[in-house]
């Protein structure tokens, strides 16, 4: 089964802007946005404590209310950790929701991404009807730690001996996706030891200057197939690869540029 | 005129040795040299010749001038090119405190007041003054607010060593993103233009 990570590699811009084209919404103007019934797309981006009121039940309830459910590709981005986790969410244009990279398959976490999800997803309200914790909470959730002894979700499986054999195990299984969200460090050991099938970067358009790297400065070469690649109205690029194993380094004259 | 970055990156944001090792990256450590070579489909290849075309000026650190003196101004097949023929013709400006005497044809150092140097440069009226290469210099211009567009060529490729573009402690830097495609071999061109300071969620 395919391995993907669906990752934010740097922070997204906390912006508010209106052209013709596009609504950003911040998470403060929500409830009283401007501009919106001439928009095309409407851009819903909370943080952590914006959240709340961006609710799947204010998406299917406030967007349709306003005769805009035709119109709407909503992104909801949501930061838990600066610059650490994002998720994306869009409304289809038959008002349904659904998540970038959500297959209904296991979802795999490291111990530090756990916890937070765990306090999060784990006891929001109404979780069912959220397109993002109905999935975390019901499907099966394996946790890769050496120190989380008791972990509060439901359905979840703390892989604490050998990983990389128990990852393997999952792997096997015929079909299917075990989807990595967050969870930085584990991404690099099971990077490491050749165990991702597909990476989803979300590229957003903005230099951060600090903080950690989701790939090391010092690691394992990998050559990548580009298999899917867009970029949405508000600048933050979809880039998804296939390792394909070792690259090969050219040895010969240096040949700058071209 | 505006400044214009044209930089060859990995996914890992790596930019050194694009082209291949040279001793002096071997002597530090890089062995994988050599990870544009081929990547780039014919569009995209054309559109590198393209922008060295469109060039009034090009800015070089004092690595990428003597790289490029040493082959697309030295090699007669490379001088034949019509990258080789763009840098040749355009007028040429090395930051550099070392260099001397640069041997390259309508080559100009500045060696003293950079800033103050490229801020006369960018006060022409039209045009466009590129950077290609030349990392330490573009580090030096972000800081410095000189930039004016950043071309991205991101290779698909992870490299795992290497000099990356932007330094692991550096400004931070809105962007907009002004142009986006991926070529037919998995290479993808961002273009994005510096926008000030980014704003931070609580």
């Amino acid at each position: 089964m395919p391995a993907a990570g669906l990752l934010g590699v740097a922070a997204r811009p906390s912006v508010t802007s209106c052209d013709n084209e596009a609504v950003w919404l911040d998470a403060d103007e929500f409830d009283e946005p401007a501009g919106v019934a001439s928009a095309r797309t409407v851009w819903v981006a909370g943080d952590d404590s914006a959240e709340r009121r961006v609710s799947s039940q204010t998406l299917r309830e406030w967007l349709p209310q306003r005769a805009l459910a035709p119109f709407v590709s909503c992104v909801w981005v949501q930061r838990l950790e600066a610059g650490s986790d994002s998720y994306l969410q869009r409304t289809a244009p038959d008002g349904s929701v659904e998540l970038v990279c959500e297959a209904g398959q296991p979802l795999k976490f490291g111990r530090r991404t756990y916890e937070i999800f765990a306090g999060y997803w784990g006891v929001m309200p109404d979780p069912e009807n959220n397109p993002i914790a109905g999935p975390f909470n019901t499907r099966p959730k394996y946790v890769a730690s050496t120190t989380l002894t008791d972990p509060q979700w439901a359905d979840r499986t703390v892989l604490s001996g050998d990983v990389a054999a128990a990852i393997g195990e999952l792997k096997a299984k015929p079909a299917g996706e075990l989807q990595v969200h967050g969870s930085g460090s584990l991404v690099r050991w099971l990077v490491d030891n050749h165990l991702v099938d597909e990476i989803t970067l979300l590229t957003y358009p903005v230099v951060i200057g600090q903080g950690t790297r989701l790939i090391p400065a010092t690691g394992p070469d990998t050559a990548l197939d580009l298999v899917d690649s867009r970029a949405t109205p508000t600048g933050v690029t979809i880039q998804v690869y296939r390792p394909t194993g070792r690259p090969q380094h050219v040895t010969a004259t240096p040949t700058p540029s071209t | 005129m505006k400044l214009t970055t044209m930089t060859q990156v990995t996914v890992d944001g790596v930019m050194q040795g694009n082209g291949g090792a040279t001793d002096e990256d071997r002597r530090s450590g890089f062995e994988r040299g050599g990870w544009a070579m081929g990547v780039f489909d014919n569009e995209t290849a054309t559109f590198i010749t393209q922008t060295y075309q469109r060039a009034d000026a090009f800015l070089f650190g004092r690595k990428t001038y003597e790289l490029f003196a040493g082959y697309w101004g030295a090699i007669e097949e490379m001088r034949a090119h019509p990258i080789g023929v763009a840098l040749d013709e355009t007028p040429k400006y090395v930051a550099s405190t070392t260099l001397t005497d640069p041997q390259w044809a309508d080559t100009t150092l500045l060696s003293g007041d950079l800033a103050a140097a490229i801020g006369e440069l960018k006060a022409k009226p039209g045009g466009e003054l590129q950077v290609h290469g030349s990392g330490a210099l573009i580090r030096w211009l972000l800081e410095n607010d000189l930039v004016d567009e950043i071309t991205l060529l991101i290779v698909p490729v992870v490299l795992g060593q290497g000099t990356r573009l932007f330094p692991d402690a550096g400004p931070d830097i809105a962007l907009d993103l002004v142009d986006s495609r991926a070529d037919s071999k998995g290479v993808t061109i961002q273009v994005y233009r510096p926008n000030g300071r980014p704003q931070y969620a609580e």
